[in-house]
């Protein structure tokens, strides 16, 4: 969770309408913006959830995959965080990718507002459920579909630790009405979880403070982790293979 | 109209909390099959923002998605689980899926509220007590504000309004320095009876009442006694009150006038009505004891302080007792009318009767229902909820067509003979007031039957030419107005004020 420094608070004071600019009421003025957001991610995990259910009964002897809802919205301080980020970077013109936002275009330029996450047990069982989603017709006629995976990228690509395939999803009755889906496997989510706390936050607000915050190699331990992870979960995809596609033969014969 | 699906895990939780207390909260879980319902989901949780309005100031809501409602982790902290209701989307939309702030503002109301339990029961024979009684806010306000300065209360409606299920709800719940017992006086013929069953069914079944009653009796502590003791006790009293029934009241509520401290005591005599029948036909319609007694309860009303009365009778109460030339003897009481449900109040209840019985009726069934009855008569609404219950439950789901089949078929059909037993019990009564008067009635009946209204004028020949007298036209047809709904309108015709007692008579009475 970020925490708002005075920074940001001087941000809300200065940026968001009155009543709204005070600590205690921006919160509730943004909650109440992505109100459609939230109606938009119930529909869309009951229609992920129908579409999933023929491959958990599939896998029924083993876990399969579940959703996640928790942390479904971005919160108040995340959105500030984003929205001052963006202020102070084009007020110094230093280039960065922090975005375009500003307090009028946010919710329909944020596409991470909303989000759920489907955690598999296996690379492949993400792989199947990303098929599922792509391929789905429900969803492509509700949805224009960005897929992006981090899962087998290269290491000049990387960018963070976490590896996972992201659906970004814009609705296309309502165009600026993004709601991602996140699907990794559970030692990336646990990771992710870990990480975020100890890592991410904190490198996020000031980059350029690694060595500061740092100074005992935590950022670069827990990316190495990460990296142990993806072998652990390549190690027991292939064991998987082989177990069930030993089964499936024996049940074939 | 069908049973509520369940299974469906993933949906949405809307959560009604307050802005002083977290700790006070409530949420509704609408459980989503897809994206084809997302415009639906949208209309239904602004819908009941809209409504929250009301309390903005009190109460936030805030929604969440719930991936599998029965694995739901706490969404906040102080979530109460006790108070998360599961709903379907359809039995807020309207037809053409608009969200119906009728039906999400009483909810949202009695939960605000805090009503126990937030849906009122379906009850079929006995009364409506504590959590199945339901509204009725405004009467009960005006009966206490009467009660508060001083005024005595003749509460008057026809039969199975709900008249003893109200009062019984006020003598549950009074207002504070007010002690209430409640005296059901159906069966007691005589005034012996009257004050008997004061003691016996009023202030005996009240452990609180004890107390007021002359020291005698109160040292006896009845409610410590065994069945047979008690049966001693009663027996001794009774014999007392046979021989003065007017010294034993006085000493009786003189006792409770000297023991009321600060405090004021109403009795709540039920069922008046048939006391005055009975004991007319007791003394064989000679009214001199109904006058005595009657005029015995004046002087006692206007000599008592702190003791007040409510008294129920059915609308025919005083054309009655003047019929037997009984004139004035209740002129002092203030008369309160109990209507029936309006249309509003009426919608809601069944909208929250079925969906307590977990019942998705769509608006629009609600109002089939409502119409097939006509006037929403308590008594017979919850016998048609019950049977429309009763086939839900055997899981079938209900088409339009098939909710005309369960009034016809069940509620007027021949397995129905048990729900008007009371009615043609009223019925026989009719014969008290002269040979023949239940075939007058029956015929009067009849012919109200066959059209839509009848001349006053008329009915009175129809009477003449059964009974062959003019004599007791007018109490038989007060009867009726009571018994069977019957109404009178501006050009002086009459017509059946109910429509399911009119269908009914036709298929059972014609």
């Amino acid at each position: 969770m970020v925490e708002l420094s005075r920074e940001h608070l001087e941000f809300i004071s200065k940026h968001f309408h009155s009543p709204c600019n005070t600590p205690e009421k921006f919160g509730e003025y943004l909650i109440s913006k992505i109100h459609l957001h939230g109606t938009l991610c119930t529909s869309a995990m009951a229609e992920v959830n129908t579409l999933l259910n023929p491959l958990i009964e599939q896998c029924r002897s083993r876990f399969f995959c579940r959703i996640d809802d928790t942390h479904l919205f971005k919160s108040p301080a995340s959105i500030v965080d984003k929205l001052y980020r963006a202020y102070k970077a084009r007020l110094t013109n230093d280039g960065s990718d922090a975005g375009n936002y500003d307090l009028e275009n946010s919710i329909t330029l944020m596409t991470d507002l909303a989000r759920f996450r489907i955690v598999c047990n296996f690379l492949s069982d993400i792989m199947k459920v990303s098929e599922k989603i792509e391929n789905s017709e429900k969803l492509n006629s509700y949805f224009e579909i960005e897929r992006k995976s981090s899962i087998n990228h290269r290491p000049k690509d990387r960018k963070s630790g976490e590896r996972s395939i992201k659906f970004t999803m814009e609705y296309k009755k309502s165009p600026g009405l993004f709601l991602e889906i996140q699907i990794m496997t559970q030692l990336q989510e646990a990771w992710d979880k870990k990480d975020h706390f100890l890592v991410y936050e904190k490198h996020r607000q000031a980059p350029d403070k690694d060595d500061e915050h740092f100074p005992d190699f935590l950022d670069a331990k827990m990316l190495a982790i990460s990296e142990l992870l993806y072998v652990a979960d390549n190690y027991f995809d292939a064991l998987r293979a082989s177990r069930e596609d030993k089964d499936n033969n024996e049940e074939v014969s | 109209m069908r049973l509520r699906d369940e299974n469906q895990k993933t949906g949405h939780l809307l959560s009604f909390i307050s802005k002083d207390n977290r700790d006070d909260n409530f949420s509704f879980f609408f459980p989503v099959k897809g994206l084809d319902q997302f415009d639906t989901l949208l209309e239904i949780t602004t819908g009941f923002e809209r409504v929250l309005q009301k309390y903005w100031q009190a109460y936030e809501c805030i929604s969440y998605s719930i991936a599998d409602f029965s694995r739901m982790a706490s969404p906040f902290p102080e979530v109460n689980r006790r108070r998360v209701y599961i709903f379907e989307q359809d039995e807020f939309l309207s037809e053409n899926c608009k969200f119906m702030d009728a039906f999400g503002g009483i909810i949202i109301d009695r939960h605000i509220r805090k009503y126990e339990p937030i849906f009122p029961e379906i009850i079929t024979g006995a009364m409506a007590t504590g959590s199945s009684f339901y509204d009725r806010r405004d009467k009960i306000e005006e009966i206490w504000e009467d009660l508060e300065k001083g005024k005595n209360i003749l509460l008057r409606a026809p039969r199975r309004y709900g008249k003893s299920s109200m009062l019984h709800h006020i003598s549950r719940n009074p207002l504070e320095k007010w002690r209430v017992c409640f005296v059901d006086l159906e069966g007691g013929k005589t005034p012996e009876d009257f004050v008997e069953y004061l003691l016996v069914k009023g202030i005996f079944m009240e452990k609180d009442c004890n107390l007021y009653l002359p020291n005698r009796l109160s040292v006896l502590d009845i409610h410590g006694k065994t069945e047979i003791e008690k049966t001693d006790i009663i027996r001794q009293e009774r014999n007392k009150i046979r021989q003065d029934w007017q010294s034993y009241a006085k000493e009786l509520l003189s006792s409770i006038e000297d023991k009321s401290g600060g405090e004021r005591f109403l009795f709540i005599f039920d069922e008046f009505t048939f006391l005055m029948e009975d004991m007319l036909e007791n003394s064989k319609n000679n009214p001199d004891t109904v006058n005595i007694f009657l005029e015995w309860f004046r002087d006692i009303r206007e000599q008592v302080g702190r003791i007040q009365f409510v008294l129920s009778g059915s609308e025919h109460l005083p054309t009655f007792l003047k019929s037997f030339k009984i004139n004035g003897a209740l002129e002092d009481l203030n008369e309160v009318h109990l209507d029936l449900f309006d249309e509003k109040t009426s919608r809601e209840f069944v909208f929250l009767v079925l969906s307590g019985q977990k019942i998705v009726a769509p608006g629009s069934e609600i109002d089939q229902i409502l119409h097939l009855m006509g006037s929403p008569i308590p008594y017979f609404l919850q016998l048609f909820l019950d049977a429309i219950y009763r086939k839900c439950k055997e899981g079938k789901a209900l088409s339009p067509n098939e909710i005309k089949n369960v009034y016809y078929g069940e509620l007027l059909g021949s397995e129905s003979k048990r729900y008007f037993e009371s009615i043609r019990k009223q019925l026989e009564r009719y014969n008290r007031f002269g040979p023949r008067s239940l075939a007058g009635a029956e015929r009067i009946l009849d012919q109200l039957t066959m059209s839509d209204s009848v001349a006053l004028d008329t009915l009175k020949v129809i009477w003449g030419e059964i009974t062959g007298r003019e004599e007791h036209f007018e109490t038989i047809l007060g009867l009726m107005q009571d018994d069977f709904y019957i109404k009178k309108d501006k050009h002086q015709a009459l017509f059946f004020g109910s429509k399911l007692l009119r269908e009914w008579w036709e298929r059972h009475g014609l």
